[in-house]
């Protein structure tokens, strides 16, 4: 061997060695345990608490989170806005902190409008994406969904030309609620009641949709009978009774209500009497239950009010029709979301004891009226006053009982609402179905977000412009010359 | 120690007496300059300027465009001159270690960058003048990773030099490999197995947008930077001493 070519080969081997101790050097500090952030802005927004940090600590390896930063709603880029700006630069921090913090349990994608289309579509597809999810974290089969709108607050944009803001924003709390529950390996349980006329989950003209989105929305779901099979699930839900509860369903329901367990009923305008009399005795101590009849309201067409449609028994509901004061309903208002209810039973708000708070989650137009059974269809009949009906009724007790439940009951009067109408009302149950279980609670983990806004007038501007533009430049041009000329010389 | 310093300030003296670097300094304001009028232009920074160091230095034209292009414009000459000018062969010959001979060259190079960077923090002075609200903690973590960043580019530029004395070798040289630096792992950043893992590991961009010029200081990108500029010191050095084992 020649001793160029000797030499040679130890060059290689050296730079081979070097290239190997530098990925050595760089595994090593990539190690969870080594690894080190620290959050150095004014806001400190862009790091992990502890108490997240511990939760994704919990998760098991090959747990994945998903975040989607895509600009779907336009109106939060009307007039300049910064709300996708803002809201995506701290998602993407702490995302990332996310998946360092979790000790390598924890895989993280970011997706966004300039990712390979091919990437985005597959995601999608694979995670069933609704618009307006922002992250999706799983876990084996579990997956805890979290919208844009649980992640921020958002104050929208006025039409004076003001610029939607973000106000708030709860990602690292919503982060750390969803590591925990999905941490703890166990779905909540929700028995959909189907023995008394409801129909199958499998249906997929019937309750498939709404089997779906429970499943979804991170349910294990339980079909039974009647209340009697579903003593251990955590939330029963009821999706419209067509039939009366046979007398040990009726008294497994009352043992139900009495535990303060909680309960998702819808009834339509069609349940027979016996039922709606039956909830409305089961009910009357929350201060809720059932009327009869079918809300209709007049259709607005070219200034004209009218009446005698079968639209008019298909309620658009506008965010100004949403209780401000419920958690529930607040995300909804503040995302100003329409929901539409077809055939519609109206509810009952009245006062119940002393133990129960109610709060009327929904409520119709004030030109609404009850169309009552043996009159016109969908017109409005003499004594069928036009006002405001509840369309929705929430109710808790105002202390948890000797076994921490609250008793919380939602009651709606649009069974339709969970089949086919489930599309345009699918937040509103989500939220319906967070508050059930104790988990929506918008003020907690909320942090303020500063704004810096910087308007200065046009003079000012032009003098920044040509400083940066003509004066620094203009200045180097001249030292370099200056260099060049007594160089010469 | 001594001879290394002295290489250093002459080095140092160089810079400072070449016309050729202060009219690619000149050039690099004018960029910064245009861009971060075009960047303080947009309603969206007016509305909030905590987004012009993510902007500027995070996922911005600078990064992807000007960073990778003006460090091996600056150090073609340290080595790749010297050869062209014949001075290198007595510089190697010199009492003076190559490890010195290296490190001299490059450090100068790197006290000569802050200058780049000192035009970029003085736009941001220039606001804060105006009245403008700051967040110093996020400009000061966007110019630590781009300092880094360029530091790194600087290193990859001086490898290049140290090739020949090609002078478009060097300059063409150093910016093809910072461009592949940023390029490849973008490429593959998606992709689901070790590629992907890898590829978010060294994707450079992330780390100043997601980290730097967010005001979060990340020991692994820290790392990264430091360790793959002296890969790339070590490689110079490397290419230097062969020069006298292969002649």
């Amino acid at each position: 061997m020649s001793r160029r070519l000797r030499l040679g080969m130890l060059t290689v081997f050296a730079a081979a060695c070097a290239v190997a101790f530098t990925i050595l050097v760089l595994y090593t500090f990539s190690r969870p345990g080594l690894r080190q952030r620290w959050d150095l802005s004014t806001a400190k927004n862009h790091g992990l608490s502890t108490r997240t940090k511990e939760a994704l600590l919990q998760l098991p390896e090959g747990s994945r989170l998903t975040a989607f930063l895509f600009r779907e709603d336009p109106s939060l880029q009307w007039f300049g806005s910064t709300v996708y700006d803002q809201a995506f630069q701290i998602l993407r921090s702490l995302v990332d902190d996310a998946g360092i913090r979790s000790g390598g349990r924890l895989q993280t994608l970011i997706l966004d409008q300039q990712s390979a289309l091919v990437a985005r579509e597959r995601e999608i597809h694979r995670l069933d994406r609704q618009p307006g999810e922002t992250i999706i974290l799983e876990v084996g089969e579990q997956k805890k969904v979290l919208a844009f709108d649980d992640l921020f607050q958002i104050a929208r944009p006025s039409r004076d030309g003001t610029p939607a803001r973000l106000r708030k924003q709860r990602i690292e709390a919503a982060l750390g609620d969803a590591a925990i529950a999905l941490a703890a390996g166990k779905a909540p349980t929700a028995a959909v009641i189907v023995g008394y006329g409801q129909g199958r989950l499998d249906d997929s003209k019937g309750l498939a949709p709404f089997a779906e989105f429970l499943q979804r929305e991170n349910w294990n779901l339980q079909a039974v009978d009647g209340p009697g099979q579903a003593a251990n699930a955590d939330l029963l839900i009821i999706p419209g009774q067509p039939r009366p509860f046979l007398p040990h369903d009726a008294e497994a329901m009352h043992q139900w209500l009495q535990a303060g367990k909680p309960l998702l009923l819808s009834l339509d305008p069609n349940a027979p009497p016996s039922v709606v009399d039956f909830w409305n005795q089961e009910l009357e101590e929350r201060g809720t239950g059932f009327a009869s009849g079918l809300v209709c309201e007049p259709i607005k067409v070219m200034g004209e009010l009218l009446t005698g449609r079968s639209d008019n028994a298909q309620l658009e509901i506008a965010s100004e029709q949403l209780s401000p004061q419920h958690p529930i309903t607040l995300p909804l208002i503040e995302a100003q979301r329409y929901l539409l209810f077809a055939g519609v039973r109206p509810v009952l708000f009245a006062a119940g004891t002393n133990d129960y708070t109610q709060d009327r989650l929904i409520r119709s137009k004030p030109l609404a009226w009850v169309d009552q059974p043996g009159g016109q269809l969908f017109f409005q009949d003499d004594g069928e006053a036009l006002g405001i009906v509840p369309l929705a009724v929430a109710a808790e007790r105002w202390s948890p009982n000797a076994e921490g439940q609250w008793g919380r009951v939602v009651v709606l009067g649009c069974a339709e609402s969970m089949r086919s109408g489930l599309v345009y009302n699918r937040e509103f149950l989500a939220r319906c179905l967070l508050w059930l279980h104790g988990e929506a609670s918008e003020d907690r983990g909320l942090l303020g977000l500063g704004e810096m806004p910087f308007r200065p007038e046009r003079a000012v501007m032009a003098r920044l412009h040509n400083i940066s533009i003509f004066g620094i430049p203009g200045v180097t041009f001249l030292v370099a010359f200056w260099i060049f000329w007594r160089r010469r010389r | 120690m001594r001879a290394f310093a002295a290489l250093w300030r002459k080095e140092v003296f160089a810079f400072f007496t070449s016309p050729f670097v202060f009219v690619l300094l000149g050039f690099w304001f004018l960029l910064n300059g245009l861009m971060f009028s075009v960047i303080l232009d947009t309603q969206a920074v007016q509305n909030d300027l905590s987004l012009l160091p993510p902007y500027l230095f995070g996922s911005g034209l600078l990064v992807w465009l000007l960073l990778p292009a003006f460090p091996p414009l600056l150090s073609i000459r340290l080595f790749a001159e010297e050869h062209r000018m014949g001075t290198l062969e007595p510089l190697l010959t010199a009492p003076i270690r190559d490890v010195a001979v290296v490190l001299a060259k490059y450090f100068a190079a790197c006290v000569f960058f802050l200058l780049f960077w000192g035009g970029v923090l003085l736009l941001f002075l220039l606001l804060q003048l105006h009245h403008a609200p700051m967040d110093w903690a996020r400009i000061w973590g966007g110019m630590l990773g781009a300092m880094l960043v360029s530091f790194l580019f600087l290193a990859t530029g001086l490898w290049a030099s140290s090739w020949g004395g090609n002078l478009v070798l060097a300059a063409g040289g150093g910016a093809a490999l910072n461009y592949l630096l940023l390029f490849v792992p973008a490429l593959f950043e998606l992709d689901e197995g070790w590629l992907g893992r890898l590829a978010r590991m060294t994707h450079l961009p992330n780390f100043l947008d997601r980290g730097f010029a967010a005001g979060l200081l990340d020991s692994y990108a820290v790392v990264y930077l430091l360790s793959m500029s002296a890969l790339f010191l070590f490689l110079t050095w490397v290419r230097l001493v062969s020069r006298r084992w292969v002649p």
